[in-house]
């Protein structure tokens, strides 16, 4: 599903990436972990093309490339770490369209796709209320559908449960336990990590120092203490 | 009237019609104060609320005044000696009356739109793309900055001693300093925005599903009517 | 009350074929900028920037300054846009700003928008982008050149204001600029020092490129215009 080999990025002088690499497979849901600055989302970034470091990824069997660029955008459903930058639009409906509608699809399609998207989130009453007006539960559960309605084969997640309350944050993991696209979870929730996501890569420093099962990792204190990932 | 152009449309037109109208044509404009109170009760908007809003436009009347001196013309009365010119004050009268006006018909279109009917109406009566995408993306975050002005005038008011009021400019010097703060923050915002929006498929043209709902047959005679009525009141012929 | 908000003309005072005019002159200065918007090649990238900077003008003008004398104003940031985002885009976002004004708040009438944004985005942005382009040449401190090129440029809005006044039989041109330009010079002064703080921020934080020569020669037109216009007026 996705494979990077040799990625490496850096703003300005500053490296973020150093020679990642790791492969995903199709219908995993994997973790990915690491302290504040460790480059998480730098990676996410790097999925739909949006930074481009040096290195190869191949998502899908497509290379991501000028070319594939667009189509790879059409696979990867990157949800941002705020909400607020990701529904830019007046209307939930508008936000979910938006996808689907640059991605030229007729009317009638990108209809029953926001339908669609909005009822798997649970979300259908909203349809014309304003972004503004939700619950942060509600804005992440809408965030996610404006990348649903893309029918996204990966999905990409930066931190979805921060800042949710208990109840809030439950009812999104279930709703991502049951959604059958691969997942690649950038967290610091360990208790998600557990429940939901099975496998998990460990970042830092923008190098990955970990990847493998998640029951091994939570059984490895002193790789977890290691890379800050318990207090 | 429920279509978000025409309204807009009926706004515009009440207004240039108001626009044309004589200087010192009370029962003219009396009618045309009519027209709209008539129009604030046929859409259950209550007129003395709108009236009492648009009194916010008599601060910038002050600029008129001077007319009623300087205004050539028979004097009508006296003020500690210098003589108010009676075309002067009528002309004043009418540009304060007017302006009255115009500022509750503005208030009335607004009200009855509703800031997301706004965007359709400014889009229906052909605003360029490049504009309407503008004010889209503005109206989204004015309430996103603002919520964030406050944070951080809190943060500020709660790391400052302020026990003495200083001087007016190192006062606007802070108030520039917070500009500064929520600018780079916009401006960050802007550059994250601009992200989501690309991975979505976004490539700096504008596509919109196409637009909804034609006005009504009994729409358009409204608006046609109206514009019979203030061309009667108006007659500038 | 703030004294500011006496350069949004309302409607009524301007007859409608006088207010045609304003738009007449708005206009092509408004597909200049989109022309040159479109030119760019980062674009579809300054659309949204556009689009966030337009709602900070909004939320900024909520920040009010105390003005010497005992009153306060609110801000405008039409020079702080301008000297951020150069003449072009902050022509836009302005133009943006000010007919939402108009729409939301009733500040500033829906005819009489041609002029309002003629007064505020043609001449108070650009005459700003000029000024600041001149500072820069100078080499006169950063703050400097930005305190004075936001309390000139609103000066600037104000002359176009009572030219336009007078032009129209509205207000006499003695009388307004004698009673108006004093009172915003007094409000300029705290723009002025706003403006210049603000920039102080940005430029800490993020990178700004000097104003060109081709981004302030429109503003020196405008400029030069007004002056022309003052003298034919006042003889
Ligand atoms: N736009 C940018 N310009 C310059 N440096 C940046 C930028 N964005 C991130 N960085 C830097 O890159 C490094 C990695 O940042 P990144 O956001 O990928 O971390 P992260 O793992 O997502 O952290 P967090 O857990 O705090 O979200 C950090 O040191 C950060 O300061
Ligand atoms: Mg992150």
């Amino acid at each position: 599903m996705v494979t990077i080999e040799e990625l490496c990025f850096s703003y300005g002088s500053r490296e973020v990436l150093r020679r990642v690499g790791f492969t995903v497979q199709p219908g995993a849901k994997v973790g990915l972990l690491g302290p504040n600055g460790a480059g998480k989302s730098s990676l996410l970034l790097h999925l739909n093309g949006i930074l481009q470091g040096r290195g190869n990824i191949v998502i899908d069997g497509l290379v991501l490339n000028a070319a594939n660029l667009g189509r790879i955008r059409q696979k990867v459903g990157l949800v941002f770490q705020d909400p607020d930058d990701q529904l830019f639009c007046p209307t939930v409906f508008e936000d979910v369209a938006y996808g689907p509608l640059y991605a030229g699809l007729p009317a009638v399609e990108v209809e029953q796709r926001v339908e669609r998207a909005l009822a798997a989130v649970g979300m259908q009453q909203a349809r014309e209320r304003s972004p503004h007006q939700l619950s942060g539960g509600e804005k992440r559960r809408v965030a996610l559908a404006t990348v649903l309605s893309m029918q996204p084969s990966l999905l990409a997640l930066d931190e979805p449960t921060n800042g949710l309350d208990p109840r809030a944050r439950r009812s999104l993991i279930e709703l991502l336990r049951l959604l059958p696209n691969t997942m690649l979870v950038a967290t610091h929730d360990l208790a998600m990590l557990e429940e939901l996501l099975p496998e998990a890569i460990v970042m830092n420093e923008g190098r990955i120092v970990y990847q493998g099962t998640t029951a091994a990792l939570l059984a490895d204190k002193e790789l977890l203490e290691r890379h800050g990932l318990t207090a | 009237m429920k279509h978000p152009g025409l309204t807009l449309a009926l706004t515009f037109t009440y207004l240039i019609w108001l626009g044309c109208l004589p200087v010192g044509q009370w029962e003219r404009l009396a009618g045309f104060a009519l027209l709209l109170w008539i129009g604030m009760l046929a859409a259950a908007r209550n007129p003395l609320r709108l009236a009492a809003r648009a009194l916010g436009v008599t601060p910038f009347s002050v600029a008129a005044l001077p007319l009623i001196f300087t205004v050539p013309g028979p004097a009508w009365t006296y003020l500690a000696g210098h003589p108010l010119s009676q075309p002067g004050c009528e002309r004043f009268l009418t540009i304060l009356l007017r302006a009255w006006l115009g500022a509750q018909a503005a208030w009335l279109a607004v009200s009855l739109l509703g800031r997301p009917r706004l965007l359709l109406a400014l889009s229906q009566l052909g605003l360029p793309p490049l504009l309407l995408s503008i004010v889209t993306l503005m109206m989204r975050y004015l309430d996103v900055l603002h919520a964030e002005l406050i944070r951080m005038n809190r943060a500020r008011l709660a790391r400052s001693a302020g026990d003495r009021p200083p001087s007016w400019w190192w006062r606007a010097v802070k108030i520039g300093q917070t500009a500064g703060c929520l600018l780079v923050r916009s401006l960050d915002r802007g550059d994250r925005v601009y992200l989501a929006m690309k991975s979505r498929g976004y490539d700096g043209r504008e596509r919109r599903l196409s637009a909804p709902a034609r006005p009504s047959a009994r729409e358009w005679l409204l608006l046609m009517l109206a514009q019979l009525a203030m061309a009667m009141l108006c007659r500038p012929w | 009350m703030s004294l500011a908000l006496a350069l949004h003309i309302p409607d009524g005072f301007l007859a409608p074929n006088f207010c045609a005019a304003g738009w007449l002159l708005a206009a092509p200065a408004l597909a200049w900028a989109a022309h040159a918007g479109a030119q760019s090649p980062d674009l579809e990238r300054r659309v949204p920037t556009m689009g966030m900077l337009a709602a900070f003008t909004f939320v900024a003008q909520s920040l009010q300054f105390p003005v010497p004398g005992g009153t306060s104003a609110h801000l405008q940031g039409s020079a702080l846009v301008a000297l951020a985002l150069g003449p072009a885009a902050s022509l836009l976002v302005l133009t943006v700003v000010i007919a939402m004004q108009a729409l939301l708040f009733g500040d500033g009438g829906l005819l009489a928008m041609g002029w309002n944004v003629v007064n505020m985005a043609l001449v108070g942005a650009m005459g700003a982008c000029s000024l600041g382009w001149l500072g820069q040449k100078l080499r006169l401190p950063a703050f400097a050149w930005a305190f004075v090129a936001a309390w000139i440029s609103i000066e600037l809005s104000t002359l176009a204001t009572c030219l336009e006044l007078a032009a129209a039989g509205a207000s006499p041109l003695k009388i307004s600029l004698a009673g108006m330009l004093p009172a915003q010079g007094l409000v300029g002064l705290g723009e002025g020092l706003a403006t210049a703080a603000a920039l102080g921020i940005l430029r800490q934080r993020r990178q700004c490129s000097p104003l060109s020569w081709r981004e302030a020669a429109p503003g020196w037109l405008v400029i030069g215009l007004l002056l022309v216009l003052l003298a034919g007026g006042l003889v």
